[in-house]
């Protein structure tokens, strides 16, 4: 449908992610120094320069389950590690947030505003490192090129598709349980009061018209009591973006626990995934890109060790294992089959999308990269 | 005026999409078909006249000559001729009909440069029988493909392409001869089938997507995202009546055209039937006859069972049943 879901798809879980990591750092008190440390890797892999133009290029999004990859890696892109049971609980946080903003979005360019309060977050969160700064500048200078003048229609498109990516995932979040903004069975309690979208009538009248001109009006009830917006957010760098939705709810800092609905585990396994065995040749590529990108990041294997530290989603390790035990099929996934070795002799499109990359072939770099690829590939 | 019935149950849930509900009622055979788009699949749902016997199929959309997997569908709809129905089925790739039990595919459409969208997207979205052997289908690019359909067998052949819109094209309906199309700057063009097809006149758009249209004796009716349903002389191209019939985008609306009613179903959870009647003026009148919100749920389709509107369908996104609705006695 639309080719231009993926930025967003990207920057907003992205945003969402660092949202629960950042209240995990501080939630269990990991020195100030190190918690920036790893704030600032994530941000200055996610918003490389390079990788961001060609995420910005028109394209299908990403299957399910390559996004999960991609977002294995961003975690993992500086010193702190996850188990994969807090990967998981990560991941389930990250995805319901960007559904629960891009369901209850008011108008489908609102979606602009929700990507904009995670980069106003963003550029907070790297205040004092003037290189990221300035390639989270970068950033919004796409966002505005290609999305502030996108007709509704066009959003609205951009909507649907990631609804859906997001289709039949039900899981329970707690914190969304505890404000009642998700019901017990999953699904997100919808209002029928409060703001109507910006420039629309609030519903209860018929006018009539004669030749082109007002002639008279009626009334009928409405249940639900709807009143006007009367701001409308801004679409520039820096602005009122009036919404709330993508915004930090994790700044109270409470307890986050997700619960994976039963019937939510039925519903995914049911409905067969987009997911192709054989991915468009340009997902393959920034992939490729993103693992080259990983593997040059960071210190050298020995320093890593002596920095490195764990990050749980749960309460406490015995909680973690717990969820270990009974984690659920669906995320035994087979990750995207992407053969480095193949793609070098492949078919000349790919080589042509390589040599456009234009990634420069060290020794070390290579095969650093080569390794990543092949945690990348499904066990056969 | 309407009371809820039992809903009939689907093997997934709706797709967000506009008008994602086709009906197709048999009463000869006692069967209703109700389809419904679910990402890359469009599920039947065939209930026998009590809906207790409930028997399901699934049609996918192979890409031809295509290895990986199978395109996101956009539209799935019933036509129905004199002779013969079909099942349409619009995606990313193209067009493709089928008999309308889904078993086999008669005939398939890959879509071209010509019928692309300025950012490269490609799709279709809107689709309707007209006049006697015609169907007609819109495009990302706002081009409507015509296919002639001969009263029986395979040989679907391309007719003609149309111009006029000049953003993607959102739905079409027709009324006989009568063909409306809408598209996402909110601008209706009706046209007359015949070969070749003529372009009547063109209503111009707001800015905000028609997402549905409905063709009712000298009326056209247009569903908006902006919430409001509009009705306008299809001579003359003026607007006679403006409800703000929604909060939120409506998604779909359907005609009952012996009754003179309208349903509309939106994102803001709400179902409502209007009546439109000729009074004494030269505009119709307009009353709300139904409201109905289906809480939780963002409504995506809506469609009459047949034309007299007794009885009518509901699905939303991420819902997995039509809701259905009896007039009551």
């Amino acid at each position: 449908m639309s080719l231009r879901t993926l930025p967003l798809l990207f920057i907003n879980l992205g945003g969402e992610m660092l949202y629960i990591l950042d209240q995990r750092l501080r939630a269990q008190n990991i020195p100030g120094d190190k918690s920036k440390k790893v704030m600032h890797d994530i941000i200055g892999t996610m918003f490389n320069k390079r990788f961001m133009d060609e995420l910005f290029k028109p394209q299908e999004a990403y299957s399910k389950k390559a996004m999960r990859t991609v977002f294995d890696r961003l975690a993992h892109a500086s010193i702190m590690r996850l188990n994969t049971a807090s990967m998981d609980k990560l991941y389930d946080l990250m995805t319901m947030a960007f559904k629960y903003q891009v369901s209850l979005c008011l108008r489908p360019s609102d979606l602009l505003l929700v990507t904009f309060n995670h980069m106003d977050a963003i550029r907070v969160f790297v205040e004092d490192s003037p290189t990221i700064k300035s390639q989270v500048d970068n950033v919004y200078r796409l966002l505005i090129q290609h999305y502030a003048s996108l007709p509704a229609g066009e959003f609205q498109i951009i909507r649907q598709t990631l609804l859906e990516f997001f289709q039949d995932m039900h899981i329970r979040v707690s914190i969304f349980l505890k404000d009642k903004v998700q019901n017990s069975n999953g699904r997100f309690a919808l209002h029928t009061s409060g703001p109507v979208p910006y420039g629309s009538d609030i519903p209860g009248t018929i006018r009539y018209f004669t030749d082109g001109r007002s002639s008279k009006s009626s009334d009928f009830s409405v249940t639900g009591k709807y009143v006007a917006s009367l701001r409308e957010g801004s679409f520039e760098a820096k602005g009122d973006r009036v919404t709330k939705l993508g915004t930090n709810m994790y700044n109270v800092s409470r307890p986050v626990e997700t619960q994976i609905a039963s019937d939510a585990l039925k519903g995914v396994a049911a409905s067969s995934d987009v997911d192709s065995s054989n991915p468009n040749p340009l997902a393959k590529a920034e992939l490729n890109l993103l693992a080259h990108l990983m593997g040059n990041i960071g210190t050298t294997p020995d320093k890593k060790k002596d920095k490195a530290f764990r990050i749980n989603l749960f309460q406490n390790d015995d909680e973690e294992e717990q969820h270990a035990v009974t984690r659920p099929a669906q995320y035994d996934f087979k990750v995207i089959n992407i053969d480095f070795s193949k793609l070098k002799k492949g078919s000349d499109e790919l080589s042509k999308i390589m040599g456009d990359l234009a990634i420069p072939e060290t020794g070390a770099a290579s095969s650093k990269g080569d390794d990543l690829l092949e945690l990348m590939d499904s066990a056969s | 005026m309407y009371r809820k019935d039992k809903s009939v149950q689907l093997k997934g849930s709706a797709s967000c999409l506009y008008n994602n509900l086709s009906v197709m009622s048999m009463p000869d055979k006692n069967v209703t078909s109700y389809a419904v788009v679910h990402k890359t699949v469009v599920n039947i749902a065939n209930c026998s006249g009590d809906a207790m016997n409930i028997q399901h199929r699934q049609v996918s959309c192979k890409e031809m000559g295509a290895p990986s997997g199978n395109s996101m569908i956009l539209q799935a709809k019933f036509c129905e001729f004199a002779q013969r129905s079909m099942l349409v089925i619009l995606s990313q790739r193209g067009v493709q009909m089928f008999e309308p039990d889904g078993s086999v595919m008669l005939f398939w459409h890959a879509f071209g440069s010509s019928d692309t969208g300025q950012a490269g997207e490609v799709f279709g979205r809107g689709v309707t029988a007209a006049g006697e052997g015609f169907i007609v289908v819109g495009t990302a690019k706002g081009t409507l493909l015509v296919f002639a359909v001969p009263p029986k067998g395979p040989n679907i052949t391309m007719a003609e392409t149309l111009t006029g819109h000049s953003y993607a094209v959102s739905d079409l309906r027709n009324n006989g001869n009568e063909v409306a199309s809408a598209d996402d700057s909110g601008a209706i063009i009706i046209w007359k089938a015949g070969t070749p097809f003529s372009r009547l006149s063109k209503i111009p758009g707001s800015g905000s997507t028609c997402t549905a249209v409905c063709l009712f004796n000298e009326y056209v009716a247009g569903a908006y995202g902006s919430g409001h349903i509009r009705i306008f002389d299809i001579n003359s191209g003026n607007v006679q009546v403006e409800i703000c019939a929604h909060a939120k985008w409506i998604h779909s609306m359907d005609i009952a055209p012996s009754a003179g009613l309208l349903v509309s179903a939106s994102e803001d959870s709400f179902v409502r039937v209007w009546e439109v009647r000729k009074g004494n003026e030269s505009y119709p009148e307009v009353d709300l006859k139904f409201s109905e919100c289906i809480t939780d749920v963002q409504l995506c389709g809506a469609k009459f069972t047949n034309r007299n509107g007794r009885t009518f369908g509901v699905t939303g996104y991420d819902h997995n049943e039509v809701a259905c609705f009896t007039q009551k006695a």
